[in-house]
Order: C-alpha cells, then structure tokens, then sequence
C-alpha cells in the first residue's frame, strides 16, 4: 500500500483534491492531504510535518500556488526544506497559475498535472 | 479531589465510552452534536438525582426514553465515575456506579455501588451496595486501614427505588467515600457565559461565585471587592495586562437598588457602564472573576471559553485554567477554536468522533501521530487543523 501524503498551501486545495484523487488513483494507493493556511504557514510547517510522519515509504507532494514569485525559486526553497527533512524525493508542483484551475483544465499548463498515481520525476516542472 | 475518568453507556450518544486519565485540565474537542454538552451534563444529571431523585432528573431530559442511547431502550442507562481522594489519611482509587433502568414504567436506581481497594493487590471493597432502594452501607470506613477489622454493615431500606444511597444514607459523615463524592457533584459547576445574560444592572444582592450564564457577574465582583480586596486587586492587575485601556472596574450602587459595572479607561476620565464595554472586555473579567474565586469548584465544566476573547489571549487563558487546577479545581473545557487547542499540552486533549450515531472518546495522548508530532515542537491546534485528529472533522 503506497500513500501519497499531500502537502497544500490552503484547504480549498484539500477540496479540490478530496473530489479528485479517488477517482484517478488507482487501487492500493492511499492519500492524505494536508492543508496549511497560506504560504508562510506552509513553509513554516513544511519540514515539521515531513519529519514526524509516521507511515514508511510515504510519498510527500507539496503543492503551492506561483502566484507572483519566481517558480524556480520558490521550487528550490521548498525542495530544501524537504531534503532538511530527509526526503529530498518529495515532489514539488508550483501551480503556475490558481491551482483551481488545474482541475478545472481552464488556462495554464496542463501537463503539470498527474499522469497517475505514481509521481514520475521525468515530468517535474518547469 | 480528582476525577480520574467517567465511563457511560447508554447515556443519550454515550453508548459505550469512556474519558479515561482525566489530568487536573483538560480540553475536549469535536464537531457539532458530537457530545460535549453532553459529557459535562453527566455531572448535571448525577445533581439533579442527588437534589431529587432519579424519575425528575430522567423528567427534565425528557425522560428515560430520550436519554437512554437510541435503538437500546431495554438496557440500562450506567453512568461509572472513578476518582481520587484521600480518606482517613490515605489516598483512594475511589469508583461510583450507578445502573438505571425502567420497571413498569418507572424509573429505578437497579444498581448503585460505591467502592475502592483496601490495597493495591486487593479487591475492590463495596462500601455502599444498593439495588431498587434496598442495600447495605459500611459505616466504619475509618478503620477499614486495619486489615482485619471487623467492618459494621448496616441493611438500610431507602424511602424509594428512585432515590440515591449517598443522598439516603442519614449521618453523612460516617460515610468518608461517599460524602467527598456527594461534595464534588453539588459543587461541580458548568459556565456557559454569556456576555447578554452579564451585561446591564443587576438587581443588588449577595453571589459568591458566578452563576453558569455569568448573569450575576456584577454581584460577585462586588463581593470579591468587599470580601476579598487582595483577590479583586489582582483581577485588575491582570485586566490590565490583558486590555489596552484598562485600567479599574468598579460596581456602582444605582438609587433604586441595583448594581452596575463601570469600566475605566486610562485614556477618559469618566467610566464607562458596561453597556458601552466590549464584549471581549466583559468576558475576561467574568472569566477572572470565576477562576480566582476564594473556594474553587472541585470541578468546573467550561463551554467555549475562547468566544469573543483575542487569539493572542489563548495562551494566558489556558494558563489561568492551570492555575485554577494548581490551586485545587479540576478543569474540563470544550472549545471549537485552534487557537485555544495551540495553548493546550499533548496529555490535557480529547477528541470526540461520532461514528453510526454513537460517540467514541480518543485521548490525543494515546494516538502516536500525534505524541510524535509533538514532541517534535508542533501545536495541537495546527494539527487539529491539519486533520491529524483522526475523525475528527465532519467530512
Ligand atoms: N438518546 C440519544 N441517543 C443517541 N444520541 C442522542 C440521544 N440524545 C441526544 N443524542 C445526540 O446527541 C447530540 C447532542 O450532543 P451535544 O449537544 O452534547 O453536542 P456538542 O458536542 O455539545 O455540540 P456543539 O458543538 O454543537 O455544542 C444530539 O444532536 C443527538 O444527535
Ligand atoms: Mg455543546
């Protein structure tokens, strides 16, 4: 059993992805999804939540909104904070505009959406 | 006095749990209609049995049939509470229970037993025994110390099957366990402040201790004013730290008869009546007011204390409950506010999850998420949010 433990800047993020991911994941994946309140909290809790996670060989995804910092910038900071707490794997996903829109499929760059349950590091963004 | 853990079955959406490891403050959360009025009206209902008797405390929740859990009308409702207190010098694991059921109709006390360990290896001890208002109470507990003392039972025969022992029983004093017991439940307290029901002039009399909606707040700030001068300077004191402005509060005697609180602020010369105060102003006060009463309650029940008060104030208010509990009270709050579960510790919170219609009770300190979490530095309220109280949320 694989879980893929969400890490997201608000809980309208939470929503979205309650409705979504049973329906893309496959059997014997389960998921958790953590909503912080806003960026700094986000930042703040980041590593705290990573480190004392109990469950082994949980997959960490965070998940925040570019709004009007510098994607790669904010992607390197995040993926620091991960690797401090020992899982330099956990993928980042920058929504690169309202990740509400993602779902939606309305502007933006769909591709960087799940191809599938497994996050493939092959298709990181940018 | 401490209560250790209360156990229900069958007590409306209590239909088999228990609050177990009670520390001297605890925090009980959960979502709506999940039972934390619900838990502290135990208390409320063992009152009411112990002020009347069984029949009207089932009446005033509208009888046995709406408080019985749902779909187990044929069992009995069984309320068991354990506590701690010293008797005759020594400390007791000292356990009530009581079973009610219906008979014909009519409800009865079918069991009501009061008893502890004479030592840590024995058996529990029955102190009092009784079962639809017949039964035997021992009555010389002071000697139950020596081992091979002979103890003196009494048959006793209650005036009815709906009455309590401990209330029945005559000579109080004989019955060390019970009489501690029968203490707790008639000063056991809830408060439920209401910054309406305190606000306003209140007709002039004498109040002690604040009433459960605070309605009498000016009363009992104008007997800690006379009475206990020390205690009152210190509210201020703390007011002041706690309020931008503040500086006194006084109670004003009106010409016909009543009282009414006037807050001074540092900035005008004349007070302002507590119509025109705020209500988190209000609020401070009264909580002040109850929790540096001179004879605190051995348990007071607090609903939402965090209602109208500032986030920033939550620390300190869960650190005023400590003391209360340091100096002799024992605390269980409800509250629906993160805030206020950040100033709490791992081993003060429970959380409360309805699952088919029934309560479970969970005590953070059991659940490894979350000791690991703080142990690592994080905040209850954090996690709460973060859905790390598992069932915790409606969704
Ligand atoms: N006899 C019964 N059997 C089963 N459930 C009952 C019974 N009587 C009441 N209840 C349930 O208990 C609920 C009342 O719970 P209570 O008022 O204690 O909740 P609460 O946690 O204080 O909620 P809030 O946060 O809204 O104040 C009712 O909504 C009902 O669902
Ligand atoms: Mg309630």
């Amino acid at each position: 059993m694989t879980e893929l433990v969400f890490l997201l800047e608000e809980p309208s993020a939470r929503e979205m992805l309650r409705g979504l991911l049973p329906r893309i994941l496959p059997p014997g994946v389960s998921f958790r999804l953590i909503a912080f309140e806003g960026k700094q909290n986000l930042e703040g809790q980041l590593a705290l939540k990573i480190r004392g996670y109990r469950v082994p060989d949980a997959r960490f995804i965070v998940i925040r909104d570019q709004d009007s910092g510098d994607c790669r910038r904010i992607k390197a900071k995040l993926k620091a904070l991960c690797a401090g707490a020992g899982h330099e794997s956990a993928l980042i996903r920058i929504a690169c505009r309202e990740l509400e829109s993602w779902y939606s499929g309305r502007p933006c760059r769909r591709r960087t959406g799940f191809k599938g349950a497994r996050p493939d590091p092959a298709s990181e963004n940018p | 006095m401490t209560l250790e853990s209360i156990r229900l079955r069958n007590f409306k959406g209590f239909q088999n749990a228990a609050l177990e490891g009670l520390p001297r403050f605890s925090v009980v959360i959960g979502a709506n209609g999940t039972g934390k009025t619900t838990l502290f009206d135990v208390f409320g209902f063992l009152r009411d049995c112990l002020n009347h008797n069984v029949r009207q405390a089932l009446e005033k929740r509208g009888k046995f049939r709406e408080v019985v859990s749902r779909g187990h009308e044929d069992e009995t409702i069984d309320l068991e509470i354990q506590f701690r207190a010293e008797i005759s010098g020594v400390e007791r694991l000292v356990t009530y229970r009581l079973e009610i059921g219906q008979e014909q109709g009519k409800p009865q006390v079918f069991r009501e037993i009061l008893r502890y360990k004479r030592d840590a290896s024995g058996r529990p001890f029955h102190f009092l025994d009784f079962t639809k208002g017949c039964g035997f109470a021992i009555t010389n507990e002071e000697e139950f110390y020596k081992r091979d003392q002979q103890l003196t039972i009494e048959q006793q025969l209650l005036d009815s099957p709906d009455i309590l022992a401990i209330k029945g029983l005559g000579q109080f004093q004989r019955f060390k366990a019970a009489s501690v017991f029968r203490q707790m439940i008639e000063n056991w307290h809830v408060s439920d402040f209401h910054v309406t029901a305190a606000r306003g002039r209140k007709e002039a009399g004498y109040a002690e201790h604040l009433s459960t909606d605070g309605g009498n707040l000016p009363l009992v700030a104008q007997y800690l004013y006379e009475n206990h001068p020390k205690k009152f300077n210190d509210i201020l004191e703390r007011m002041r730290q706690r309020i931008p402005g503040f500086t006194n509060i006084e109670a004003k005697l009106t010409e016909d008869g009543h009282l009414i609180l006037r807050y001074q602020d540092g900035a005008f010369r004349d007070p302002f009546i507590d119509r025109f105060v705020s209500d988190g102003t209000i609020k401070m006060f009264a909580y002040l007011v109850l929790l540096h009463d001179p004879q605190p309650h051995p348990l007071l029940c607090i609903e939402e204390p965090e209602n109208q008060l500032y986030p920033g104030l939550m620390a300190e208010l869960a650190e005023e409950f400590r003391l209360y509990a340091n100096r002799g009270g024992q605390i269980l709050a409800s509250t629906h506010s993160p805030d206020f579960l950040n100033a709490t510790r791992l081993n003060e919170v429970f959380w409360l999850v309805k699952r088919n219609g029934f309560t479970e009770i969970h005590r953070a300190s059991d659940d490894p998420v979350l000791c690991a979490y703080m142990a690592d530095g994080d905040q209850m309220g954090h996690l709460w949010k973060q859905g790390f109280f598992a069932g915790a949320d409606p969704a």
